[in-house]
């Protein structure tokens, strides 16, 4: 039976494994009192040693089955301090895990079984709750106020920070003149169709260089141009190369 | 009858979080939670007279031992209270302000606040009222009974 859980834990690449667990739990195939954490922690040392490297998935793993196995049998001892702790998404296991542990104590009395009388102190009445005074509802209004204010600090700071960028970064931009642009780009075109005696240009041609910069600041300009009628694009494919070629009559430089 | 009083007050003893009388008739096998009625006044009133540190009371047909108002002070720290403290938090402030509406109050306390309204008004503190789009959230007559205020009363940091 561990041995089940701890080929599931320690073999199966199935990420479903923590399911898994769940699963024969709900099915009675595994009763979670019979698995040893302590074998699961020995077992998982043994592998470790045999490791080369160290596998952080698999400690997360380990860890997170044993305290998934360590809660099943808590709230089977009635630990409901340690369950509180955490969340309980697998109540509906526990009640078929443990269908003796109901809420009041003469069921849970009446169901545990006699192995845990035994080996663990069972203390009765659990953990008395006292009602809230007066002075707690002003202490955590005080608290709840404190939080608020650090929050609010917090949002202000994020702004502050976050208005400082925008300066930054505001002083930095450049203010880019699209006309001029256009024209370098078009009086670019000219200049190559003419050394090469030819009248189309790849768009590689005339790029100034192949940073991402110098690309956007070409093919812009050469939208506006092709829009304005001055030049024609032609791409006969999809991301394939782009030529252009200036319109008849037109291949003279702008000033 | 001694007898059936004294079962009681084991049970209740062992049940923090009170029992209804159905469910001590249950418990006992006895047929009648009119009788487990009458024991659990008569076993309430000796308490009472006794003059202890403690008392049975019936908060919504659920019986339990509580600690006296005056001693509350006193073991505080021996005992939890029955709130966890983020929901006494939010519960203060749904105090602070009276009536708030939900939208507001998961604003100042974030999305876990749903959890505490829920659990709030499973304890009877307090009521939602839906008003537009959205909830409003006030205080109940057990939440200004429980804390001994005056009904309406505001919570102030003085």
């Amino acid at each position: 039976m561990e041995d089940r859980v701890y080929e599931l834990i320690f073999n199966e690449e199935d990420p479903s494994w923590e399911s898994l667990i769940y699963q024969l739990v709900r099915d009675g195939k595994i009763d979670p009192w019979d698995i040893d954490v302590s074998l699961l922690a020995q077992e998982y040392l043994k592998m470790m040693s045999n490791l080369k490297n160290f596998n952080f998935r698999m400690s997360g793993k380990v860890i997170l089955a044993a305290a998934i196995l360590l809660k099943l049998k808590s709230k089977g001892l009635g630990l409901q301090e340690f369950v509180e702790m955490t969340e309980a998404p697998e109540e509906e296991v526990f009640q078929i895990a443990f269908p003796e542990v109901m809420p009041g104590m003469d069921e849970a009395m009446a169901g545990l079984n006699e192995e845990a009388k035994e080996g663990v102190d069972i203390k009765i009445p659990r953990s008395r709750k006292r009602k809230v005074t007066l002075t707690e509802l002003t202490d955590a209004l005080k608290r709840a106020m404190e939080v608020e204010e650090r929050r609010e600090e917090r949002r202000k700071e994020d702004l502050r920070i976050l208005a400082e960028k925008k300066k930054k970064i505001g002083n930095r931009r450049k203010k880019i003149d699209i006309f001029k642009k256009i024209k370098e780009v078009y009086n670019r075109i000219v200049i190559f169709v003419k050394d090469k005696k030819t009248n189309t240009a790849e768009f590689v041609d005339i790029l100034p260089s192949q940073e991402k910069r110098d690309v956007i600041w070409t093919f812009v300009p050469l939208l506006h141009l092709a829009n304005s009628g001055k030049i024609n694009l032609d791409q006969k494919e999809a991301f394939g190369p782009i030529f252009v070629s200036i319109k008849n009559g037109r291949n003279k430089k702008q000033d | 009858m001694e007898e059936i009083k004294n079962k009681i007050e084991a049970i209740l003893y062992c049940i923090p979080e009170g029992v209804s009388t159905r469910r001590l008739a249950s418990l006992l096998g006895i047929g009648s939670p009119g009788y487990i009625k009458k024991a659990l006044e008569d076993l309430q009133g000796e308490y009472s007279e006794s003059n202890r540190g403690f008392q049975i009371v019936n908060e919504d047909a659920i019986w339990k031992f509580v600690v006296k108002q005056e001693y509350l002070e006193l073991v505080k720290e021996a005992a939890k209270p029955e709130l966890p403290n983020s929901v006494i938090e939010t519960l203060a402030y749904i105090a602070k302000e009276g009536k708030i509406k939900q939208s507001e109050l998961i604003k100042k306390r974030t999305n876990k606040a749903y959890d505490h309204i829920k659990e709030l008004k499973d304890v009877g503190f307090v009521e939602i009222k839906r008003k537009g789009r959205t909830n409003v959230l006030s205080l109940t007559k057990k939440f200004y009974d429980y804390f001994q205020l005056q009904e309406g009363e505001k919570l102030n940091l003085e």
